[in-house]
C-alpha cells in the first residue's frame, strides 16, 4: 500500500498534506503538481513547506 | 473388538471429558415422515443400521487415561439402543421434545452415544430424531444414515434383503490408518500455522468480554439468502477460475472479515469430508477433518487474484489431515477464530422411504461451538447461509450485529458476482443502514462552539475575574489566591516577560514546580501574546535545551539555571504595570504546545492554537457542570495536556483549583486532610484510578466528590464494576479518549449503568467529528475496526518545525469544511453496537505505561547511541517499561544514560541482559519468547527483623513481585513507582489502621527507614491519646 502513487496537496492556508493520485482532493484542497510515493511526497513537503505558520496569521509574526 | 480412536476422535474425546455438560458436539438427525408408518419394520430397520455400521454399537472405556473404542459384535442383543416411541401431544409438543433431544450432551462413558426417537404427532405424521455424539458421525455419516435406513425399511416393507454394497472398511481400521497419516502431517500444520494473525473478529466476537453470556431466547445463528442470480454468476465464477463454489465462498468470507478487521493474513477453519477414498464413501464415523486456510489479503489484490491464492491454498490445505491443534502451541480460538463450511451433501434421502415421504422438521439446535461458526449450503437454486455464534462478544445485542455481518455478506456477495475484477478495498460490503449510521455516528464538527468562534480560554478567564474577583481561584497547601489576586500576579509577571523581550507569538518555557506561580505562569504568557511550553520541574537539562531550541523560544520561567543562550525569567519577577495590560490572545494564535515521544527518536513538539482549547473547554465546562464552589484537584504534571482539562475549565467556571505541591502520588493524603472533604471533581489517569479503586476502601473519598473523569488508558470492566457498587449513581464516572494532537480529548463517555465487556470511549465531542478507517481511507461502519480519524474544532495547527510529520498526520477532511484537516492518531477502534466507540490499542508500536504514551522507538534509539548496546527492544510488562538489550553495558549504566536526555517516563525500569533477541520465523522480535524481567532483592540481603519492618516486607513483597526483601532494599530500586505507593499505604492503613502518608513512602525508601516511620507515626498516636485511652489500649493488648 506505501507504494502507490500520492499528490502533494495545499490548502488556502499554505498548509500541506498529502492525497491519493486517483482520487479527486477534496474541497479547499489543491495539487501543487507533485505527485511520488507517500515517502517521496513526504521528503517534496519537508522542503518546500518552510513557513508552516497559517497564511493568514503570518502578517502578526507569529 | 477394541480399537484405538483415531486423533480426531480423541481430542473429542478429551473435551467432552473436560466438560461433560457440553452438548454442542451432538449432531441431529430431524425428518418429518408423514404417511403410514410400519413401527416394526423401523425397529427392524435401525437393527440391521447398527448390525451394518459398527459405530453404532461402540462405546468407548478409559484404561489409564487412553480412551479405546469398543465395538460388541455384529448382531449381539443389546449392542446398539433401540428405537424409543414417543407419543406426542401435538406439534407444538413434538417441537419441545426434538428440541430436547438435539440440545441434550452425551456422557460418553455411558455406552454407545447414539438415541434414536420417532415422536408421533398423529397416525400418519411422526418425526424422526436421531441423535448422536460427533465421535462417531460426521455431518456425512447423518445423510449416509438417512439413505441405509431408507433402504433397510424399505426392503423390510417388501420382504426383501437391503439393497447395499459391503462395506470394506470399517471406522476402527480407519483409526488405525489415520493416526498414522495424522502425524506426518504435523510438520506442514506447524510450519503453515506458525505465528498467527490477532484473532480479531467483526464486533470483537469470539473476544474474552466479561460478562459474555448469550441469552438463552436470542436465536444462537442468523439465515439469509443470496438468490439464484447471484448464486448462478458465483458458480459460474468458480467454473471459469476452475475451482469450486466453496473456493469461491472462503474467498470471500475472508474479505468480509478483513474488511472488518483490518488484517491481510486471516485464519479460517473449514471441515473437510476426508472420504476421498471410494472405500470410506459410504463409512458412519468420524472422518471429517478440521483444517484451516490462511488467506493472504496482501497489498489489496483483485478478488479474481486473491481467488487463485485461495484456489492454492484450499489445494493444499485441504488435502492434510486434522491441524492438530494440541501440537501447535497456541490456542485453537487463536488458530481458528471462525470457521466457514459449504455443505454440499443433499439434505434429504436420496433413496426411497418406503412410500413416506420425507420433509423438514424444526429442530431447534441452539449450540454453538466457535465464537463465529458460517455454514453455507445450496437450497433451490439459491445460497443459504447460516451464521451461528456465541454470544463471546459480551454484548447484549450480538444477534442484531450477527444479523448485520450476515447482510453485509450479502452486499459483498453481489458486489463481487457483479464486479469480480475489482480490488478487494473497493467491493461493496457495507449496507444502505451503516452508510447512515456512519454519518450518524460521526459527530458534527460543525456545532457551534460554546461560548462563539472568537472565543478565547485567557477571555474566559478574564471574565471570572470581573464577575467573582474575591472567588478564592487556587489553593495550595495553606495559601489561597483570589481570582483578583491571580490576574494581579499574572499582569506583573506578564509585563516582566514583555520587558525582558518576550514578543506575540513568541513561545516561553515554563519549568515550575506544582504552584500558584506555575499557574499564574501559564496565564502570564497567555497575556504577553505567547504560547506556554510546559515542562516538569526535574527535567533533564538536555531534553529542557532541547526543547526549548526546537520551539524557538528564547525565554523561560524558572528558577533553575537556564541552558546556555536563553533568558530565565523569575517567576516572581514584576515589570512596568503599563505593559501589564489585557492578554490579545486571537483564536488562531498558538496557545500552547506540548512535546511528545517521537518513534524516530526525537520528540515533537505539538502546537496548539486557542481556538482549539478554547472549544475543548468550553464544552468541558458545560459537560463536567463546572460552577462556583467546585473544588477541582489539579493532579495531572503541566507537561501534559490533561493539565488544560483540569485547570482551565475551573477558572472559566469560577471555581476553585486545588494543587498538590507534594507531588500528584500525594492525592490520597490530600483527600485526608481538612478540606480533602470538599473536593468535588477529579481528573485522575486511568492506571491511577484503577490503584485506588483496589484500595476503594481505604481511600478517605471526599463526601462532596461528584464526578471523576478517568483517561489516558483502557479502562478495566472489573474496576468499574467495583466503582459502581461503591458509588452507585453517586457519582458520575465519565472516561475520556483524546490525544495531544486533538486537544486535550476527543470523545467521552459516561461509565454509566454496569457496563458489558469492554468499557467503551465514547462519543464525539461537541464541534468534534470521529471517523474510523480502513487502509483504503474509507469510513467503516459498527463493528469494523478502523483507525480512529478526529476532525473539527480540536485539531491541533500541528507539530512545530516538522513538516513532513504534519503532513502526514493532519490529512485532508474530506467531510469538514473546504480547506479543513483531520488528525489521524494511529490508534485502532470500533463502534459497538450501542454506538459508542471502543479503543482497541495501537496501529503502531506506541505504548502506554501508566499513562504514558511512549514510543518505544525513541528509547531504542536512545539505547543503541550508548557504545555498549548491541540491540535494544523496548516493551511494557505489568505496568513497567522493559528493556531488553543485547551488548556488554549493564542495565544501570543504560538507566543513568537515558536519564540524562528522557524524561522520567521514558526511562526503562526493568532491564533484561540477552545474547541476542529471539525471533519469530517472520524475523520480528517474538514477544512470547521474552523472559519476563527478574527483579531481586540487593546483595547484601539482611532478613528484616522487627514487627514493623517484617509488616512492609510482606506488603512490598506482595505489590513488587519479589520474593525474600530485605531491609536495605529500596522501594525504587524494586520497581515501586507512584502507584504503588498509594497501595502501600492503603494496606498500611488495612493492616495496623495507621495512617502513612504517600509522601512518607516516598522519603523513606528503604524497608528499615519505612519501619522506623512506621514506629515513630505510632509512638506520636500514643502520645496524642490521653492516659485513659492509652491505659485502656495496653490493658486491651495484655488480655
Amino acid at each position: 500500500m506505501t507504494d502507490i502513487p500520492m499528490l502533494v496537496v495545499v490548502n488556502d492556508e499554505e498548509q500541506y498534506s498529502i492525497w491519493w493520485s486517483d482520487r479527486e482532493p477534496p474541497a479547499g484542497w489543491r495539487p501543487t503538481g507533485f505527485t511520488g510515493t507517500r515517502q517521496e511526497c513526504l521528503d517534496h513537503i519537508e522542503t518546500v513547506w518552510t513557513d508552516m505558520r497559517p497564511l493568514s496569521t503570518r502578517d502578526r509574526g507569529r | 473388538m477394541r480399537a484405538p480412536l483415531s486423533p480426531v476422535q480423541e481430542r473429542l474425546w478429551l473435551l467432552q471429558r473436560l466438560d461433560p455438560r457440553d452438548a454442542s458436539y451432538t449432531m441431529y438427525l430431524v425428518h418429518r415422515l408423514r404417511g403410514p408408518l410400519d413401527s416394526g419394520a423401523l425397529d427392524g430397520a435401525f437393527a440391521d443400521l447398527a448390525a451394518r455400521h459398527e459405530s453404532l454399537r461402540t462405546r468407548f472405556e478409559e484404561e489409564d487415561g487412553v480412551p479405546w473404542a469398543v465395538a460388541e459384535p455384529a448382531g449381539a442383543p443389546g449392542s446398539a439402543p433401540g428405537v424409543e416411541w414417543i407419543e406426542a401431544d401435538d406439534e407444538e409438543h413434538a417441537r419441545r421434545i426434538v428440541a430436547e433431544r438435539v440440545n441434550a450432551p452425551f456422557d460418553l462413558a455411558e455406552g454407545v452415544p447414539l438415541r434414536v426417537a420417532v415422536v408421533a404427532i398423529g397416525p400418519q405424521d411422526h418425526v424422526l430424531c436421531v441423535t448422536m455424539h460427533h465421535i462417531i458421525g460426521d455431518g456425512w455419516s447423518l445423510q449416509i444414515l438417512l439413505d441405509d435406513l431408507a433402504e433397510c425399511y424399505t426392503a423390510r416393507l417388501d420382504g426383501r434383503a437391503p439393497n447395499l454394497p459391503p462395506l470394506p472398511v470399517q471406522p476402527s481400521d480407519y483409526a488405525r490408518w489415520q493416526r498414522r497419516r495424522a502425524e506426518r502431517a504435523v510438520p506442514y500444520w506447524q510450519e503453515r500455522l506458525a505465528d498467527p494473525p490477532p484473532p480479531d473478529l467483526p464486533y470483537g466476537i469470539g473476544g474474552d468480554a466479561p460478562g459474555g453470556v448469550r441469552d438463552a431466547d436470542e436465536p444462537a445463528y442468523q439465515i439469509v439468502r443470496a438468490g439464484r442470480e447471484i448464486a448462478d454468476e458465483l458458480s459460474r465464477l468458480a467454473r471459469e477460475h476452475r475451482t469450486t463454489l466453496f473456493t469461491v465462498l472462503m474467498a470471500a468470507y475472508q474479505v468480509l472479515l478483513h474488511r472488518h478487521t483490518g488484517h491481510t493474513d486471516v485464519l479460517v477453519g473449514t471441515a473437510v469430508a476426508g472420504r476421498e477414498r471410494v472405500e470410506l464413501e459410504p463409512i458412519v464415523g468420524y472422518l471429517s477433518q478440521t483444517v484451516v486456510l490462511r488467506g493472504d489479503l496482501e497489498g489489496d489484490p483483485s478478488f479474481l487474484e486473491l481467488l487463485g491464492r485461495t484456489r492454492q491454498e484450499a489445494l493444499t490445505a485441504m488435502s492434510r489431515p486434522q491441524v492438530p491443534f494440541e501440537r501447535i502451541g497456541h490456542p485453537v480460538e487463536a488458530l481458528m477464530p471462525s470457521m466457514f463450511i459449504l455443505h454440499t451433501q443433499p439434505s434429504g434421502p436420496t433413496r426411497s422411504f418406503g412410500g413416506l415421504s420425507v420433509g423438514p422438521f424444526p429442530h431447534g439446535y441452539n449450540q454453538v461451538k466457535l465464537g463465529l461458526y458460517v455454514e453455507a449450503w445450496m437450497d433451490g437454486g439459491e445460497i443459504a447461509l447460516s451464521f451461528s455464534h456465541d454470544g463471546s462478544s459480551g454484548s447484549p445485542h450480538e444477534a442484531r450485529s450477527v444479523r448485520r455481518l450476515a447482510d453485509r455478506f450479502l452486499v459483498l456477495l453481489g458486489s463481487i458476482a457483479a464486479e469480480p475484477h475489482r480490488r478487494i478495498s473497493e467491493l461493496r460490503v457495507w449496507t444502505a443502514d451503516d452508510e447512515a449510521d456512519i454519518r450518524a455516528l460521526a459527530g458534527d464538527g460543525a456545532d457551534a462552539v460554546p461560548g462563539g468562534t472568537g472565543a478565547t480560554v485567557p477571555g474566559m478567564v478574564a471574565e471570572t475575574v470581573r464577575r467573582t474577583p474575591d472567588a478564592v481561584a487556587v489553593t495550595c497547601g495553606e495559601t489561597e489566591v483570589t481570582y483578583a489576586e491571580l490576574d494581579r500576579r499574572a499582569a506583573r509577571l506578564a509585563a516582566a516577560l514583555r520587558a525582558r523581550g518576550v514578543r506575540p507569538g513568541d513561545v516561553v518555557g515554563v519549568c515550575l514546580p506544582r504552584s500558584v506561580e506555575a499557574i499564574t505562569a501559564l496565564l502570564a504568557v497567555w497575556r504577553a501574546g505567547a504560547a506556554y511550553l510546559p515542562f516538569e520541574p526535574d527535567e533533564p537539562d538536555e531534553r529542557l535545551a532541547f526543547a526549548l531550541a526546537d520551539a524557538g523560544a528564547t525565554h523561560v520561567i524558572t528558577t533553575r539555571t537556564p541552558p546556555a543562550g536563553l533568558t530565565a525569567v523569575d517567576p516572581l519577577a514584576g515589570g512596568d504595570d503599563a505593559l501589564g495590560g489585557p492578554g490579545e490572545a486571537r483564536p488562531d494564535d498558538v496557545a500552547y504546545v506540548i512535546f511528545t515521544s517521537g518513534s524516530t527518536g526525537k520528540p515533537k513538539g505539538v502546537a496548539v492554537e486557542h481556538r482549539a482549547i478554547a472549544a475543548r473547554v468550553a464544552w468541558m465546562r458545560g459537560e463536567y457542570g463546572l460552577a462556583p464552589g467546585d473544588r477541582v484537584v489539579q493532579f495531572a504534571s503541566l507537561s501534559f495536556d490533561t493539565h488544560l482539562e483540569e485547570v482551565f475549565p475551573t477558572l472559566a467556571a469560577g471555581a476553585t483549583l486545588v494543587l498538590l505541591p507534594g507531588g500528584a502520588a500525594t492525592l490520597p493524603d490530600l483527600l485526608a486532610a481538612p478540606g480533602g472533604e470538599r473536593v468535588t471533581v477529579l481528573d485522575l489517569p486511568t492506571a491511577y484510578w484503577h490503584h485506588l479503586v483496589e484500595e476503594i476502601d481505604q481511600i478517605a473519598w471526599p463526601p462532596a466528590l461528584r464526578l471523576v473523569i478517568i483517561g489516558g488508558e483502557q479502562a478495566s470492566g472489573g474496576a468499574v464494576a467495583r466503582w459502581r457498587d461503591r458509588f452507585g449513581d453517586g457519582v458520575r464516572l465519565l472516561n475520556t479518549y483524546g490525544p495531544t494532537e486533538a486537544a486535550v480529548i476527543a470523545t467521552a463517555a459516561d461509565l454509566g449503568a454496569a457496563p458489558y465487556g469492554r468499557p467503551p470511549i465514547g462519543r464525539p465531542l461537541g464541534a468534534t467529528t470521529v471517523h474510523l478507517l480502513d487502509a483504503a481511507g474509507a469510513p467503516v461502519p459498527k463493528g469494523a475496526i478502523g483507525e480512529l480519524v478526529i476532525g473539527g474544532a480540536g485539531v491541533a495547527r500541528g507539530y512545530l518545525r516538522r513538516p513532513a510529520l504534519t503532513a502526514a498526520a493532519f490529512v485532508p477532511d474530506p467531510l469538514g469544511p473546504p480547506g479543513s484537516r483531520r488528525y489521524r492518531t494511529g490508534d485502532r477502534a470500533r463502534w459497538n453496537e450501542g454506538g459508542e466507540l471502543e479503543f482497541l490499542g495501537r496501529a503502531d508500536g506506541q505504548l502506554k505505561v501508566r499513562g504514558f504514551r511512549i514510543e518505544p522507538g525513541e528509547v531504542e534509539a536512545r539505547l543503541l547511541d550508548h557504545p555498549g548496546v548491541g540491540q535494544a527492544f523496548v516493551t511494557v510488562h505489568a505496568e513497567e517499561l522493559v528493556a531488553y538489550v543485547t551488548g556488554t553495558a549493564t542495565g544501570e549504566e543504560l538507566a543513568a544514560h537515558l536519564a540524562r536526555t528522557l524524561p522520567r517516563h521514558l526511562v526503562p525500569t526493568a532491564w533484561v541482559v540477552l545474547d541476542s533477541l529471539p525471533l519469530t520465523s517472520r524475523g520480528k522480535v517474538d514477544r512470547a519468547a521474552l523472559p519476563a524481567p527478574v527483579r531481586a532483592s540487593s546483595a547484601g540481603h539482611v532478613p528484616p527483623s522487627t514487627d514493623a519492618e517484617v509488616l512492609v516486607a510482606e506488603i512490598w513483597a506482595e505489590l513488587l513481585g519479589v520474593d525474600s526483601i530485605g531491609v536495605n532494599d529500596d522501594f525504587f530500586t524494586l520497581g515501586g513507582h507512584s502507584l504503588l505507593a498509594t497501595r502501600i499505604a492503603a494496606r498500611l492503613r488495612r493492616a495496623i489502621g495507621l495512617d502513612v502518608p504517600v509522601r512518607t513512602i516516598f522519603e523513606r525508601r528503604t524497608v528499615a527507614e519505612l519501619a522506623v516511620a512506621i514506629e515513630d507515626l505510632l509512638v506520636a498516636e500514643l502520645e496524642e491519646m490521653s492516659e485513659e485511652e492509652a491505659e485502656r489500649l495496653l490493658a486491651s493488648a495484655e488480655r
